[in-house]
């Protein structure tokens, strides 16, 4: 590189130099940074050590310049332009001594770069205010009905009512753990013990005074004040009393756990008292819950990524896409004066960077201060959501914040340096967690890289369409009961459609033109009535991110490796349907976690199967219906361990011939557990009958495959909508019914000779080889003027939770779509009955529920079957 | 004093960050203002249109902000648009690169509409 050409450089660079001034553009001071790095790059190549070291701290000056607003530049531009003219003097004179280059500008240039400082934060915050008010609430009732049900069990043993106070306290334990009130949980913990072991001579005493306990720790969190500790001598009183019925040795063990649970708890109590320092919310309440409704649908969607980021912690994309979203949330939380949001991720976001950067590998506790950090962003959001619509413009710091940002702040730190002087921390860490250990298994060691790089690919490519995906979702927010009134008036509308079109009067009109008209309503109707029932649907997604989290957790816990797969993520469900379906299957995948998978990985290896344990969620449609499957590859149900119980609890007789199914619904029973061991997770026997009746009550089903050694599948079937049910119209005598098209596997015209009685069982009828028991429709609802002659009217069959029955009507008069309408309070509840619904013609039609009818009819047969004999 | 009619193409991924510098930008009296959700789209919305001011965040998918900057800088018809980076105090030595890239100014995020008018007087001053 010739001094021509760098002293061509440096003209151009006095000229835009002398241009410049105070309100010069950054688009010319970056021309300027340019050409001088030009000369210090330039200057170095040609030998000119001096003047490269001149140029260069221009340059930095310069940078200076452009990061620092306040500077002022006009000085420095001037000084600049001194410097300049040194060099080139140099370069003129062909004198490359230092000293011409002042010393007196230069030292000052070196010692004047401006190095920020960042302040240390401490700012805290916690706990989702919402939920908590509304977990406090609730446990007024509660409370009231832990009370009620003792005072009932005094008075006498009642099963069920002893059924239920046991499941309040499970209830209340897990919820409690959930809001950290360790307190609690660990109260209803021993006292679920108590009510486990005392069966029928409870100690009434001991509870009123646990009732009485978790009254005034409830009543205090409501105001805001320091809850009592837990009470020794409660505790005692509790063990006290176990003891007295049994097992005085697991007691005392768990007397020790209490005490230092008591001591942990008093840190924890921190967590719950609230701080009264607060800070104002930004005015704009517009703006922020924008904002809360935005950052929350980011941090659900982060939730995934961590996860796929956990299994493969060098994808940089992951990390990427991780750190906008933290990035996003600090920029806008700065905006609206939500420190603790903005610290909280800005820290994270350090943390991220240095992932990044590949200065650490987020792995093990690394990744969990990642998810603690996601999960207090999401409850303070949580908590600026509540006041928001409490309309308090004021949001509470907690103290708990400070020691997360800390821990994430001395990671970050700490790693760096760590890393820095040992190397090898980096790559014992990679080889701590290698991305997917099955497919290594199927490429042989060799392959590592590949795999790895493999793996690499597909989760770039899952994370790519995921942003794509967010990016389409651009949604216009609506109030859910306004959307709700829509549906329902787009249901009427459908009615009162098919009404008139229906109407004799009708078929008598001859003008063409009002025809047309009317098929185009029809059209349209049909058309809105889709629209309508496609606003409630949402995707399961959000469940099943969830469901992984779970997962993760829980196989940490129980220290299990699991690999979590999903699929059909994008299958959509009622809203109303994903709401509630979301405890049902956590339930049933702590349970494939618990239960499910293999103590240990030497009991899989031992059994030839993969040391990762496997759990499936999948969703997907059939025949008109949405199926949600869990699947583990575990042990399987013990069949022998289930009827062994099953016959303990006199639910069946030893000598009784089970299907498979049949043992298996033995599970969903209420309390109904072969665990040997109950832990915190799951194996009380309270839940699964949960798990059954909330599927039940969303008109779905549940059935379970097992297989020992090879794994459980839970298979729940549920409806496409719950406002709309496809229907079978039958007429039974005068009267019509609709049975859902869903449950009927054929309809059939019997000959006399296939239907016989069986005495205690009722009429059976023959199809094909199989003898299934045969129900009249019209004896159950006692309607008279209905055929009597089988061979005149017709057979449904049907079936429930794996049971076939037959249904005889009169007569079929078709299929159709009908919109539910529920029968109102006071005939809510009836057996064989799960609604009803509006005809074409205006009356009301009595929607047939297939499994109570069933019930029903098997009930009524015994008493039935003498008169069913005569006829 | 810059056209207060002048038209400005905010760009963010963030739903509620581009709200918020519309409102700043009303505050200060510029109504004639279009969004953006990445570089990509600001792209395309520049390609089709004129638009005499751009504000774009950094941290963006598809497009950053820095890479919809050079789109610009090296299109014929863009070239001397006005750009202005939304950045983050942890991302200033990206301002270095933007600079070096030819945007025209940028101020860091949280941000006052009075700082906001300053930067656009300077950048429409020169």
């Amino acid at each position: 590189m010739s001094a021509d050409h760098l002293l061509k450089i440096i003209e151009q660079l006095s000229k835009s130099l002398i241009e410049l001034d105070e309100a010069s553009d950054l688009r010319e001071i970056g021309k300027v940074y340019d050409l001088l790095n030009e000369i210090t790059a330039d200057a170095a190549d040609s030998g000119l050590t001096v003047i490269s070291s001149a140029s260069h701290f221009a340059s930095e000056k310069i940078k200076t310049c452009i990061l620092d607003d306040k500077i002022n530049r006009k000085d420095i531009f001037n000084e600049l332009i001194d410097v300049i003219s040194r060099i080139q003097h140099m370069l003129l004179t062909k004198n490359f001594d230092r000293r011409i280059i002042a010393e007196d500008s230069f030292v000052q240039f070196h010692n004047d770069s401006i190095t920020k400082v960042r302040k240390p934060y401490s700012l805290p915050a916690y706990l989702d205010q919402k939920i908590f008010s509304e977990f406090l609430n609730e446990q007024v009732s509660v409370l009231e009905r832990i009370e009620s049900h003792l005072l009932k069990i005094e008075k006498g043993y009642d099963k069920e009512t002893f059924g239920d106070l046991k499941r309040i306290f499970h209830t209340l334990k897990g919820e409690s753990a959930i809001f950290e009130l360790f307190d609690v949980q660990r109260l209803c913990h021993m006292t679920e013990d108590l009510i486990d072991r005392a069966c029928e001579c409870l100690p009434i005493d001991t509870m009123l005074k646990v009732k009485d306990w978790l009254e005034s720790v409830f009543n205090s969190l409501r105001s805001n004040t320091e809850p009592p500790s837990l009470d020794e001598t409660l505790l005692r009183l509790l063990c006290i009393s176990g003891d007295n019925i049994t097992d005085c040795s697991r007691v005392s063990v768990q007397t020790e756990e209490v005490e230092l649970q008591g001591q942990n708890t008093k840190t924890k109590n921190e967590y719950v008292s609230f701080s009264n320092s607060a800070t104002v919310l930004s005015s704009d309440i517009d703006l922020l819950t924008d904002f809360v409704c935005e950052a929350h649908e980011h941090i659900e969607n982060i939730d995934n990524k961590l996860i796929l980021l956990e299994k493969n912690p060098k994808d940089i994309d992951l990390l990427n896409a991780v750190f906008r979203v933290f990035h996003t949330i600090k920029g806008a939380a700065g905006f609206l004066a939500l420190d603790d949001i903005a610290h909280l991720a800005h820290s994270t976001e350090n943390l991220l960077d240095a992932a990044r950067k590949g200065d650490l590998l987020l792995t093990g506790s690394k990744m969990d201060i990642v998810f603690d950090s996601l999960d207090t962003m999401k409850k303070i959001i949580g908590k600026i959501k509540l006041n928001i619509e409490k309309g308090i413009n004021n949001y509470i710091h907690e103290s708990a914040i400070d020691s997360l940002i800390d821990r994430i702040v001395s990671i970050s730190t700490k790693q760096f340096h760590n890393d820095k002087s040992l190397p090898e921390a980096t790559t014992d860490a990679l080889q701590d967690k290698p991305p997917s250990l099955d497919l290594l298994d199927v490429h042989g060691k060799n392959t590592f890289t590949e795999a790895l790089n493999k793996t690499v690919i597909e989760q770039s490519a899952n994370a790519t369409t995921i942003l794509q995906k967010m990016r389409m979702k651009e949604a216009i927010k609506v109030d859910s009961e306004n959307l709700d009134k829509l549906i329902d008036a787009i249901g009427e509308l459908v009615i009162i459609e098919s009404m008139i079109k229906q109407d004799s009067e009708m078929s008598k009109l001859t003008s063409s033109k009002l025809l047309r008209n009317m098929s185009q309503m029809n059209k349209i109707t049909r058309e809105l009535q889709q629209i309508g029932m496609s606003l409630r649907m949402i995707p399961v997604k959000a469940t099943f991110q969830k469901m992984a989290r779970v997962v993760r957790d829980l196989s940490q816990k129980s220290n299990k490796k699991i690999e979590f797969i999903t699929s059909g993520e994008d299958t959509m469900l009622d809203k109303s349907v994903v709401d509630k379906i979301g405890d049902p299957l956590i339930h049933l995948v702590r349970n494939c976690v618990d239960h499910g998978i293999e103590q240990s990985a030497e009991e899989r290896t031992k059994k030839g199967k993969p040391e990762h344990a496997r759990i499936e969620l999948h969703a997907f449609h059939k025949g008109g219906n949405i199926y949600l499957e869990v699947r583990d590859d575990g042990r399987g149900l013990n069949k022998y361990e289930i009827v062994k119980k099953a016959v303990e609890k006199c639910l069946a007789r030893s000598d009784q011939v089970l299907t498979d199914s049949e043992i298996y619904n033995f599970i969903f029973l209420p309390g109904f557990s072969t665990a040997k061991k109950v832990t915190d997770v799951s194996g009380r026997g309270v839940g699964m009958d949960v798990v059954k009746r909330t599927i039940v009550d969303l008109r779905g089903n549940i059935e379970i495959n097992s297989e020992a050694d090879k794994g459980t599948t839970f298979s729940i079937r549920l409806p496409l909508t719950l406002a709309i049910i496809d229907g079978m119209l039958v007429l039974t005598g005068s009267e019509r019914f609709i049975i859902p098209t869903l449950s009927i596997v054929k309809a059939i015209k019997p000959k006399a000779a296939d239907i016989s009685t069986i005495v205690d069982r009722g009429e059976m009828v023959r199809i094909r080889d199989d003898y299934i028991p045969m129900h009249r429709l019209a004896n159950i609802f006692n309607i008279h003027n209905a055929k009597q002659n089988a061979e005149e009217a017709i057979i449904i069959v049907v079936e429930d939770s794996g049971k076939m029955a037959a249904i005889l009507v009169d007569e079929l008069l078709g299929q159709q779509s009908t919109v539910i309408k529920s029968l109102g309070e006071s005939l809510k509840g009836l057996t064989g009955i799960s609604g009803g619904s509006i005809m074409s013609d205006g009356k009301v039609g009595i929607i047939v529920d297939v499994g109570g009818i069933i019930a029903l009819a098997t009930s009524q047969n015994v008493s039935n079957t003498k008169s069913t004999n005569n006829v | 004093m810059t056209d207060k009619n002048m038209k400005i193409l905010v760009v963010d991924d963030f739903s509620t960050m581009r709200r918020i510098i519309r409102n700043i930008l009303k505050q200060l009296g510029y109504s004639n203002i279009e969004e953006a959700e990445d570089g990509d789209a600001a792209f395309e919305k520049l390609k089709e249109a004129d638009y005499d001011f751009v504000v774009t965040d950094w941290n963006m998918p598809n497009m950053t902000g820095l890479d919809l900057l050079k789109a610009i800088r090296t299109n014929e018809r863009l070239k001397d648009l006005k750009v202005l980076l939304v950045t983050a105090e942890a991302e200033k030595e990206n301002v270095v690169q933007a600079a070096q890239a030819g945007v025209n100014d940028y101020v860091v995020k949280p941000f006052t509409a009075d700082v906001l008018e300053q930067k656009i007087a300077r950048i429409f001053a020169s």
